[in-house]
């Protein structure tokens, strides 16, 4: 039995906390016994991106000291909110100390103490990968539901997790396809899709138009991602022009087929946001 | 050289960003041809690097060479003049762009020059030289192909390596025809690409052949030798360098490397960058003027070698930027130079490196809210630099600097000072979502939010988003772990 | 298109051939030691085409042919009026009105399929940017593997101009298509001996 503690993110924990509950299914069935450290908030990715470092600098210590608390794999629900601890913490704490006139070896223990709970960070299907069952039987699969994969960028290349999603799900009879110029960004970019949103709005819409293109080819249930903000900010766009297609987080698809739910019927409900969908189980 | 740092001047659109942005976004022709035509070469690049991995090795002998060169550049520079004075050339150094459009003017007069042919440079572009000519009386013909479309529509590049990517083949035949008029020549018969091209080599060719001064960029400077290396697919500096008596090379002075070695590990890094091609069609390497009475190449050269901000980033965080062999790799893969376009950036640099340098060339006078607006950190630019020029790092830290000039709105730094301060603590933070709920119901319309103020504002113009949940997942491992016990074994 | 081809069973030969077939380029071969004058007819009509009546071709000699060979080379091609070039200002005007020009290369490169050509007095660079059509002479001794090889034989022996021809001159610059042929040839061939 494998002990995680599990880095929900504040986007999932506010506006799609089933997504988490279903992480914890998922990874309990998995063998793995979740934790979740309550004094988690934010990774601060927001300020950071948008250059306000030392906001980002005092989330990314409240998420050190929090996490510091644990042991053993952190799992996050975000590629990109990991990308951000284990790409941009040890820096941004070690000239943030420096930038607030403490000394060289006060910022050096920042930075290690920022990468050592960094290097025990891994995204959800990167975790899950690294197990060595991936859980839940499967026999032999004849045919597999093919879903469209969002892989957002942060995932791409800051984690270099491009294979992962696909390798989680195609023993369960799951194919996520990319769509055409995949590695495109959405336009969520954080609080780009508030300064900028004509642009922001611009992408998503190119994001769907190919998204949408290899649906119609491969006759895909849904829209998959790992990374809530991408998701929030394209279904968000869908929402506004009456587009239902079906957008899910890659632990709620994963959940659906462990628990053997998964038909179109069900995937449907994940198509626009109707009152309700967010209560709680 | 170095001396004292002086801003550079660029040329600037001054309209408004959201304007230049609309403008692109409207402009459905140059949506299209933009994405076919960076989608073609980002294509390219990641082909040409799959079956040549002697191009990775060289690139990273590469990387080292600049940014030794750049580090040495006093010496280089004072080494490659030297060498380009033992082989009858002439340096000169502009400090600025209007000292270098006052050289390149004082050398026309000086040999009497009506007629100027040009390659394509961006650093011609970045100094306005052209316009500085015309006042002049002189006539100045840019026959890069790109470029002659474009300086027909009386427009700037859209994009480093397709000048006219926004233009259409019927805007191209108008503009041809408009031309053909003008100077007295068959115009072309139709609007397929072959035969405009025909009519610009039908059209460029009397030019060549009159010109008395030939103008290039120059894409290195080999201090070692004291050549000046011009890489182009048409062919068109292979004639301006060896058809006009007088030549003038204008180079940026980070383009300098310091010896043929180093010329060995870096000249196909365009090529392979750029097109997606081992080598472009023609690699000129000009390291001398030719003499008198030859039949080809020029009888007298100069090199002017421009600075214009640039030795002002030598030491700081920004140094790589020097490092930029203008490829046009950052641009082909950035989604939003894919909407927008080069025009909308209000710079000749635009895309990633373009967001970056203008601003940091001109010391913040000019565009400086583009990192902010032309970029979501998707980091694709910094993978696809082969100088590894870590362009999102810069661009963060110009949206820093941004911040700490206080140049956002004071509502703006308000939220995020507060944000920040409530979220930093687990308790400040689910109050403030307790406290999102209780207020959202004013904001919602069939379950969802349609509305909201302030920063989030932005994100309403066009998208809806769900509410806060009735039960965070905080709330629910609180509800479901503690008062229910440890469900675990 | 005809082609006389005759393996060469040299691997630098082959490769080089092959990137410069990829570019576009058309490829002759004269078995070494062997007459190149067959080869080289073949070429200067493949090159000229419908031009292949009377036509004008500028060339400069090369170390590997002088006069007399090439009297022997060219003879049967009586329709084509072969200009040599001379290296003085009236070239230019010749160099613009040809048909087709000729010239050697001091290297060839094999994995770019590559030509460098230096200016000398007596050999210049127009004949191979100006016409419409250029063919190159190569000796296959002269075809290194890499760029920077080629350019290791410059040390010490720099051009005041070089250039380094890799394919036909071409742009995409209207709506990416691509179009051979702007300001320089849209026709090259190799003939290598």
């Amino acid at each position: 039995m494998e002990n995680v503690s599990l880095f929900v993110t504040c986007l999932i924990d506010a506006f799609r906390p089933d997504a988490a509950k279903a992480a914890v299914r998922v990874l309990e069935r998995r063998g793995c016994s979740v934790e979740f450290p309550q004094q988690q908030t934010c990774c601060g990715q927001f300020s950071f991106n948008a250059g306000y470092q030392d906001e980002a600098a005092l989330l990314a210590k409240h998420w050190v000291e929090a996490f510091e608390e644990t042991s053993g794999p952190i799992v996050a629900l975000s590629g990109s909110c990991a990308g951000m601890v284990v790409h941009s913490y040890p820096d941004l704490l070690h000239k943030w100390v420096l930038r607030h006139d403490g000394t060289e070896a006060e910022a050096e223990s920042w930075r290690s103490r920022a990468q050592s709970v960094a290097n025990r960070v891994y995204e959800l299907t990167q975790w899950l990968t690294s197990l060595d069952s991936s859980g839940a039987e499967s026999g032999d699969i004849d045919h597999s539901v093919p879903f469209v994969y969002h892989l957002g960028c942060h995932m791409r290349r800051l984690l270099r997790a491009t294979t992962e999603a696909q390798s989680v799900m195609a023993p369960q009879g799951v194919e996520l396809i990319e769509p055409e110029e995949a590695d495109q960004c959405c336009g969520f970019g954080g609080t780009y899709s508030m300064a900028e949103p004509v642009v922001s709005t611009a992408l998503a819409d190119a994001k769907w138009k190919q998204v949408g293109c290899r649906a119609q080819e491969s006759g895909a249930w849904g829209l998959v991602g790992t990374d809530m903000g991408c998701l929030l900010h394209l279904q968000g766009r869908a929402s506004r022009q009456h587009n239902s297609f079906p957008v899910l987080y890659l632990s709620e698809l994963l959940d659906l087929v462990d628990e053997g739910r998964l038909s179109p019927e069900v995937v449907n409900q994940y198509g626009g946001w109707q009152d309700g969908r967010n209560s709680s189980r | 050289m170095g001396g004292g740092k002086m801003a550079g001047i660029l040329p600037v659109d001054t309209r408004p960003w959201p304007e230049r942005r609309d403008e692109a976004l409207a402009n459905q022709t140059m949506r299209t041809t933009i994405s076919l035509t960076t989608r073609r070469l980002q294509a390219g690049q990641l082909k040409v690097f799959s079956d040549y991995p002697e191009a990775e090795e060289a690139r990273q002998r590469a990387i080292l060479d600049k940014r030794a060169a750049i580090k040495d550049m006093d010496h280089l520079l004072e080494q490659f003049s030297q060498a380009v004075h033992e082989h009858g050339g002439h340096v000169h150094l502009a400090r600025t762009a209007p000292d270098a459009v006052k050289l390149v003017r004082a050398i026309a007069e000086d040999s009497k020059v009506r007629r100027v042919v040009k390659t394509k440079s961006m650093v011609t572009e970045e100094i306005e030289l052209n316009r500085g000519l015309i006042e002049d009386g002189i006539e100045v013909l840019e026959t890069d192909l790109g470029e002659y479309i474009i300086q027909r529509a009386g427009e700037k590049p859209s994009h480093i390596l397709a000048p006219a990517a926004h233009k259409n083949r019927e805007e191209v035949l108008r503009l041809f025809e408009r031309d053909a008029s003008q100077s007295g020549i068959e115009p072309p018969p139709d609007d397929d690409a072959k035969t405009l091209t025909q009519y610009a080599r039908r059209r460029l060719r009397q030019e060549f052949l009159r010109a008395d001064m030939g103008i290039t960029g120059g894409n290195f400077l080999v201090a070692e030798t004291g050549s000046v290396v011009l890489i182009t697919n048409e062919g068109n500096a292979d004639l301006v360098t060896t058809l006009p008596r007088v030549l003038v090379s204008v180079v940026g002075v980070e383009k300098i490397i310091a010896d043929w070695q180093a010329l060995q590990n870096i000249i196909q890094q365009p090529a392979l960058n750029g097109v997606g091609q081992r080598l472009s069609s023609y690699t000129t390497i000009v390291s001398g003027p030719t003499g008198g009475d030859a039949a080809e190449g020029p009888q007298k050269w100069h090199v002017v070698l421009l600075d214009n901000g640039r030795t002002g980033l030598r030491g700081t965080e920004y140094e790589d930027v020097l490092s930029c062999i203008r490829c046009g790799a950052c641009l082909n893969v950035c989604p939003v130079f894919r909407q927008v376009g080069g025009n909308a950036y209000g710079s000749v640099y635009s895309g990633p490196i373009g967001v970056v340098e203008t601003p940091l060339l001109t010391e913040g006078t000019i565009l400086a809210e583009m990192p902010m607006m032309a970029c979501t950190m998707c980091h694709a630019c910094v993978d696809a630099c082969p100088m590894d020029i870590d362009l999102p790092a810069h661009i963060l830290s110009l949206r820093e600097e941004n911040v700490e000039k206080h140049a956002g709105s004071f509502s703006t730094r308000q939220t995020y000072r507060w944000w920040a301060r409530w979220w930093a603590t687990p308790t400040g933070y689910q109050r403030s979502l307790r406290m999102a709920r209780a207020g959202q119901r004013f904001y919602m319309r069939d379950g969802m939010l349609r509305t909201a103020p302030g920063l989030a504002k932005g994100w309403f113009q066009s998208r809806n988003m769900p509410p806060v949940a009735k039960e965070t997942f905080h709330e629910w491992w609180k509800r479901t772990h503690e008062e229910g016990g440890d469900r675990h074994e | 298109m005809k082609r006389v081809v005759i393996a060469m069973n040299n691997p630098l030969v082959e490769e080089f051939a092959q990137r410069w077939a990829t570019l576009g380029g058309l490829c002759y071969f004269a078995e070494a030691g062997t007459d190149p004058g067959a080869a080289f007819r073949q070429a200067v009509g493949d090159l000229l085409g419908e031009a292949n009546g009377p036509g004008s071709a500028l060339y400069w000699s090369g170390p590997d042919w002088d006069g007399k060979a090439w009297a022997e080379w060219t003879r049967p091609l009586d329709s084509v009026q072969f200009v040599a070039w001379d290296g003085t200002p009236v070239m230019r005007e010749v160099a613009a009105g040809a048909d087709l020009g000729i010239t050697g290369c001091s290297w060839a490169v094999a994995a770019t399929g590559s030509v460098a050509l230096y200016h000398t007095p007596l050999t210049g660079l127009l004949p191979s940017v100006l016409p419409p059509a250029h063919l190159v002479l190569v000796n296959h001794k002269d075809i290194v593997a890499t760029v920077a090889d080629g350019l290791g034989r410059v040390r010490g022996n720099l051009p005041p101009l070089m250039k380094i021809i890799t394919g036909p001159s071409m742009t995409a610059d209207i709506e990416g298509t691509l179009v051979v042929g702007v300001h320089g040839p849209g026709r090259v061939a190799a003939l290598i001996y």
